[in-house]
């Protein structure tokens, strides 16, 4: 077998160089040098440091020993082979190293098993061919145990066997530990090249086990974990991590990086719990590199050189950057004498890890990152906020931290209830850096934080914020934009803030005309318009809708609200055929039983009352949901309650609530019952059954059924018990106070209560200062502090209580106090045209029903402030005209109706109201207009010159039972002086009565 | 092996002879420089430790401070004692626990073999919220003064006790007397807590967690502390969760131990089962 036979060729270049050697050997064959002289001369290249000479001897040498049997030429050859594996192994000429090994340990007499396997490990790994690394590893690790298995099968080489007993016998000293252990290093670490990770397991684990150094250890378990996270096996991932603390390999600049692979991983596969050791384990950039410098000058000084820092990264040594290319490695570089030093390869390894670390961006704001994000998923927010707040404040512009403040945002947000903290970091974070897609995003994240949960103050808070956002034409960055300013307009109407929805959705039509928002901005905008009563805009807009889309998910809205437009301009017929043609062409829509329910009230308008009932019905019967029962179910039993049909209105109650059972409006029902039982004379009955669902639902501060309930207790109580029924109630509402644990029912018991004892007022001057939170107080009980607040003419919460039933109970039939409140509270202010459009307000609300007369009477008085004199006179003069107003408002109204004259000048025709009042209305409110009327009256007739009849007035006020005890009395008593008054005292005692008469010529008019 | 089993079969018969028993505690006296000698263990105080020889009646006195470390010898592998305490908790496993205990507790001061089932001791008792009693027992690791970790361990669960018995005068004593920083932060956070004041304290909880985030002897009792902060602030799943955390990062220490009784406890209330215990 020649030299080529034994040598396997791995590459061209080899070849080559083999080629060359095998010329270099014929010409030194040539020369006819004796194989002693080969011998001699390559010993001697070897000792001078000359390696390529040496090894082309010793080819040389191997070539003319190649034919000889000799047992003493073979034991030569054989130590050369070794010896010439070593000279390649300096040279780098790894993989020929490699194959003459391999031919080494095949031929007898082996003085070197085992190093010869070991340093083909080194050099298959080097090369790197990991399958035969791993294998000879193997190999090596089993021939170390057991070597006379081994050397038994040896065959003999050059074509004859020549075994012997003797080639049995390996004298060759053991490997040591460290040697055993690195055997397993490398055996794992080709394992893990080859991706065989559950082989290289066995191997890492040996050497946890055995090294005795622990940087060794700690990047055997760094690589185990690796291969467990490979197979994955992560619950023998978690035993390790502990042991990693315990060695020093946290400052191995691999292991570091490769803990933030590691921990990456873990993280991704939910493996928590051990991902976040790791991420702590990292050490900074900065001190690792300190802590790796000091290891460096240490290695150079060791190569001899000087202990800067210097070389290049191989791909090789960067296993785990893998960014270098290996020729940029230094390998050699001058010493402090000037003279070329060959660095060790571990030098060279450390050089380019820490060339590589250098380069690397710091990356402990990427590792606090990761854990903020770990924490966060472990739900373990405190500590997730504090990292990400750490991320932010490094650098808050860079990508992670911008990461960083939407998880924080949300963390306050959904976790640790700080809302507002959350609302003002983000909006700050906006208005710093406005441009770009995050500011969107944080905006985004609080609107769809906030909207579902109703908080739409707080989603408005946004919007000054949007307008200062840098704009795009980013179609990424667009998309929240259209949404964001959707929601805004959103806010804006469930905020009843319908200017600032018309506008926003108009803003929507407009600036995004392609969006996919636009059909529902569409619809809202009209619909806002309809809620400003701009019904002929709005109904433009439901048209435009339904040619745009008339397909569309709001088509059949549309048609429906088309005819709330008609109904809103007072077109019945046109609105009656706008909600037939829905009724008959729509039978499934969702507002079909509202148009139902219209049609049925302009029925009811008109008096056609079966038709109406019938529509109730249809409404009832489609209705969906329990909210569109309810309106159709009590509209029709207010229309049996006219009719007196109590039977139908059990029917209709008892169905509703068969139908909604706790969906519907139960008090409300019982409420209904109830009536039909007072109608009935069934008084205990209903009572019974009033208190019960007073105590049931009363606790519900919407339930406006309950306030219902209160109301009719307290009208069956003033107009149908004797004393003894009626203290039996009273009693049974202070048990349920005492038994009360719910504010709000507590409340409506106690308002209840001061109806039946009528010190409602003064129920509500305590509840004035007694409640600074009016969140629990249902309707009848702000309506008590109304009323108290307008007695006592304080106005400070007036806004407040509106706002209240404007936002919670708009349609409560209590609304009117408040607005009362805040119409003598704009009064107060001299906001005379705003009271006036709140007065406007209340009487669409509420008609002419005598429990807002008040607001025909302040709207004069506010008139009269304007000195819009006719308006005012016409303003009282209303008052005269309306049946349900008779009685103590004619009093006022005559009376104000003398001041718009007095204001006018008009002596005469104020003279002749204010007499008229004093004559005709002295009886109403105690007095009190006729005694006003008095004093006016003697103004006038001062302003006449009648002095004789001002004196009369004043003697006739006092002459007048109905006001002489009246404190208006007392300015008359001051006119006409004691002697006078003593008189006219004296003269009423004695039973006297006075025939006191002023005729002034007047002319009036109303 | 057969050495071995030798000694393990000697240590079992001193151990089932009342009249050895009556003897002293049989155990291994090992010497700041070394040596080992075997012993029975009679009686201790903070200074001395009496004990006699094998079969040798005569009383002798060794300072405690001579004494490096003392190796009790049991009829049974100290991890199978653990083992055998397992995940039980409740008053029940604490009783059982204190009996087998109770021989070997006065010479707690001294480093040994049974501290890994003294810790968890201690931690049960708290849990148990036998705060005096863990007090007690932490006097004896306070007075482990040749060394300063189990005397630093002896300073926490001396702490931790006064802290959850609201002697905060005597908790004041310890956190004067914390010299480590991370000690003193550990410290000033569980009085933070115990003070009524969970989110002060949690920050200061995250403070030591980020810049001790390798004081993993520290870092343990943090976190535990960590959970105890989340159930005072009402937030029971987080608390569930720092304290599973808590059990499997630092799994075979006496505090994941006690965090993983507690997210027992918290899963079971989570799920509305009955917990047993307090």
């Amino acid at each position: 077998m020649g030299l080529r036979k034994i040598i396997r060729v791995p590459s061209g270049w080899l070849s080559g160089l083999l080629f060359f050697s095998c010329f270099c050997c014929a010409q030194v064959m040539g020369q006819s040098a004796s194989p002693g002289e080969l011998l001699r001369d390559s010993e001697a290249a070897v000792q001078s440091g000359d390696y390529e000479e040496a090894a082309v001897l010793m080819y040389d040498y191997l070539s003319a020993v190649e034919q000889s049997d000799a047992e003493r030429v073979v034991r030569i050859a054989q130590d050369v082979r070794f010896r010439l594996s070593t000279v390649l192994i300096e040279l780098d000429r790894l993989d020929e190293a490699a194959v003459l090994l391999e031919t080494y340990i095949k031929q007898p007499f082996v003085a070197k098993p085992r190093q010869a396997r070991k340093l083909m490990v080194t050099c298959f790994f080097e090369t790197p061919d990991y399958e035969n690394a791993a294998q000879y590893a193997s190999n090596a690790i089993v021939f170390n145990a057991n070597p006379r298995v081994e050397a038994v099968r040896k065959k003999m080489g050059y074509d004859r066997e020549l075994e012997t007993d003797k080639e049995t016998e390996v004298t060759e000293e053991s490997y040591t530990d460290e040697e055993v252990v690195s055997l397993y290093q490398l055996q794992g670490e080709s394992l893990f090249n080859l991706k065989r990770w559950a082989e290289a397991v066995p191997a890492y684990e040996y050497v946890i086990e055995h090294a005795q150094q622990s940087q060794q250890k700690g990047y055997a378990i760094m690589q185990l974990v690796n291969s467990l996270i490979e197979i994955p096996d992560f619950e023998r991932v978690q035993s390790y991590i502990p042991q990693l603390y315990a060695t020093d390999s946290r400052y191995d600049i691999r292991v570091n990086l490769a803990l933030l692979n590691v921990a990456g991983a873990l993280v991704d596969a939910e493996e928590y719990s051990s991902a976040l050791p790791l991420y702590r384990m990292i050490v900074p950039k900065e001190e690792l590199l300190a802590f790796q410098e000091k290891r460096l000058k240490k290695l150079r000084v060791e190569s001899g050189l000087p202990p800067e820092i210097g070389g290049q990264v191989t791909q090789a040594e960067l296993l785990v950057f893998g960014a270098v290319d290996e020729s940029e490695v230094e390998t050699e570089e001058l010493d402090e004498d000037g003279e070329l030093q060959k660095k060790s390869k571990e030098l060279r390894e450390h050089e380019a890890l820490m060339k590589a670390l250098e380069a690397m961006p710091p990356y402990e704001v990427d590792v606090e990152f990761r854990m903020a994000e770990v924490y966060r998923l472990v739900d373990r927010p405190y500590e997730g906020l504090a990292l990400y707040e750490r991320v932010m404040e490094a650098n808050p512009t860079n990508q992670i931290a911008q990461g960083s403040i939407y998880e924080r945002t949300d963390l306050m947000l959904k976790k640790l209830g700080r809302r507002d903290e959350a609302i003002d970091g983000a909006l700050a974070y906006i208005e710093t850096y406005p441009e770009g897609l995050m500011p969107r995003q944080l905006a985004y994240l609080l609107s769809t934080y906030l909207q579902p949960r109703q908080q739409f103050k707080q989603v408005k808070r946004i919007a000054p914020y949007l307008d200062k956002m840098a704009p795009t034409e980013d179609e990424g960055i667009l998309v929240y934009d259209r949404e964001l300013y959707f929601m805004q307009a959103v806010a804006d109407l469930m905020l009843f803030n319908f200017e600032g929805s018309e506008r926003g959705f108009g803003y929507m039509l407009d600036t995004f005309p392609g969006s996919d928002q636009y059909p529902s901005s569409l619809y809202w905008y009209a619909m806002s318009k309809l809620f400003l009563e701009k019904h002929a805009e709005a109904k433009e807009q439901f048209e435009r809708y339904l040619a745009l889309y008339p397909e569309a998910g709001y088509s059949d809205e549309c048609d429906y609200q088309i005819g709330v437009c008609l109904f809103g301009q007072d077109l019945y017929d046109e609105a009656m055929e706008q909600f037939t043609l829905l009724i008959e062409t729509h039978p499934d829509s969702a507002v079909f039983p509202d148009a139902c329910s219209m049609r049925g009230d302009i029925f009811g308008s008109r008096g056609e009352l079966d038709e109406a009932v019938a529509d109730y019905e249809r409404a009832i019967d489609a209705a969906g949901t329990a909210a569109k029962a309810t309106y159709p179910t009590f509209q029709m039993v207010e229309i049996f309650q006219a009719e007196a049909r109590y039977e139908r209105i059990i029917n209709a109650i008892e169905l509703y609530l068969a139908t909604w059972g706790d969906q519907a409006n139960i008090s409300k029902a019982v409420y209904w019952l109830g009536r039909t039982k007072i109608k009935q004379d069934k008084l205990d009955e209903a009572i019974d059954a009033y208190m019960e669902a007073l105590v049931a639902y009363g606790d519900n501060v919407l339930e406006d059924g309950v306030d219902l309930i209160v109301d009719e207790l307290s009208k069956i109580a003033r107009n149908y018990l004797n004393q003894e029924k009626l203290d039996v109630l009273r009693e049974r509402i202070h048990v349920e106070i005492e038994k009360s644990t719910e504010l709000t029912l507590a409340l409506r018991l106690r308002v209840l209560l001061a109806s039946l004892d009528k010190n409602v007022e003064a129920l509500g001057e305590q509840l004035l200062v007694e409640l600074r939170d009016l969140d629990q107080a249902s309707p009848p009980v702000l309506a008590a502090i109304c009323k108290a607040a307008v007695a006592r003419g304080e106005y400070g919460r007036a806004e407040e209580l509106l706002t209240i039933f404007v936002e919670q109970f708009d349609e409560s039939a209590f609304i009117d106090e408040a607005l009362k409140l805040y119409a003598f509270a704009q009064m107060d202010a001299g906001q005379y045209e705003e009271a006036i459009e709140t007065i406007q307000e209340t009487q669409e609300r509420y008609g002419t029903i005598r429990k807002v007369v008040w607001a025909q009477l302040l709207r004069a008085e506010a008139l009269l402030s304007l000195k819009r004199y006719d308006e005012a006179h016409e303003a009282n003069s209303g008052v005269l005209g309306v049946p349900a107003w008779r009685g103590e408002p004619v009093a006022q109204a005559t009376y104000q109706l003398g001041k718009v004259e007095e204001a006018r000048g008009q002596w005469l025709k104020a003279h002749a109201f204010y007499q008229r009042t004093y004559f005709q209305y002295k009886g109403y409110a105690k007095g009190y207009w006729a005694a006003e009327a008095y004093l006016a009256s003697a103004r006038c007739l001062e302003q006449l010159g009648l002095e004789n009849d001002r004196r009369n007035t004043f003697r006739a006020m006092l002459f007048d039972p109905y006001v002489n005890e009246l404190e208006q009395a007392s300015y008359a008593r001051e006119v006409l002086g004691v002697d006078e008054v003593a008189e006219i005292e004296v003269y009423l005692e004695t039973g006297g009565t006075t025939n006191i008469n002023v005729q002034v010529v007047a002319e009036v008019d109303a | 092996m057969k050495v071995k089993g030798l000694i393990m079969s000697m240590m079992i018969c001193s151990l089932c002879s009342a009249q050895e028993r009556a003897e002293g505690l049989p155990a291994l006296l090992q010497a700041p420089n070394g040596k080992k000698v075997r012993v029975f263990i009679q009686e201790a105080d903070d200074r001395v430790l009496q004990f006699n020889a094998p079969k040798s009646t005569t009383i002798m006195r060794a300072p405690i401070a001579k004494v490096q470390e003392v190796t009790f010898i049991l009829d049974e592998d100290v991890v199978e004692i653990e083992a055998r305490f397992g995940r039980d908790s409740g008053e029940q496993a604490r009783a059982e626990l204190e009996r087998f205990l109770t021989p070997y507790v006065p010479f707690m001061s001294l480093k040994n073999n049974l501290y890994p089932l003294f810790f968890k001791q201690i931690e049960l008792e708290l849990l148990e919220g036998r705060y005096a009693q863990a007090g007690l027992y932490a006097e004896y690791l306070l007075g482990c003064r040749a060394h300063s970790d189990i005397q630093l361990k002896g300073q926490r669960y001396a702490l931790i006790s006064a802290l959850k018995a609201k002697n905060f005068k005597e908790a004041a004593k310890h956190i004067e007397a914390a010299d480590a920083p991370v000690a003193e932060q550990y410290f000033k956070a569980a009085h933070t807590l115990h003070q009524g004041e969970p989110k002060e304290a949690m920050q200061e909880v995250i403070e030591i967690i980020i810049e001790h985030a390798n004081e993993v002897e520290w870092l343990a009792p943090t976190e535990f502390l960590a959970a105890e902060i989340y159930l005072e602030l009402g937030m029971t799943n987080s608390a569930r969760k720092t304290a599973d955390q808590v059990a499997n990062m630092y799994e075979g220490s006496e505090v994941a131990w006690a965090a993983s009784l507690l997210e027992e406890r918290l899963y079971n209330a989570l799920n509305g089962m009955e917990t047993g215990g307090k």
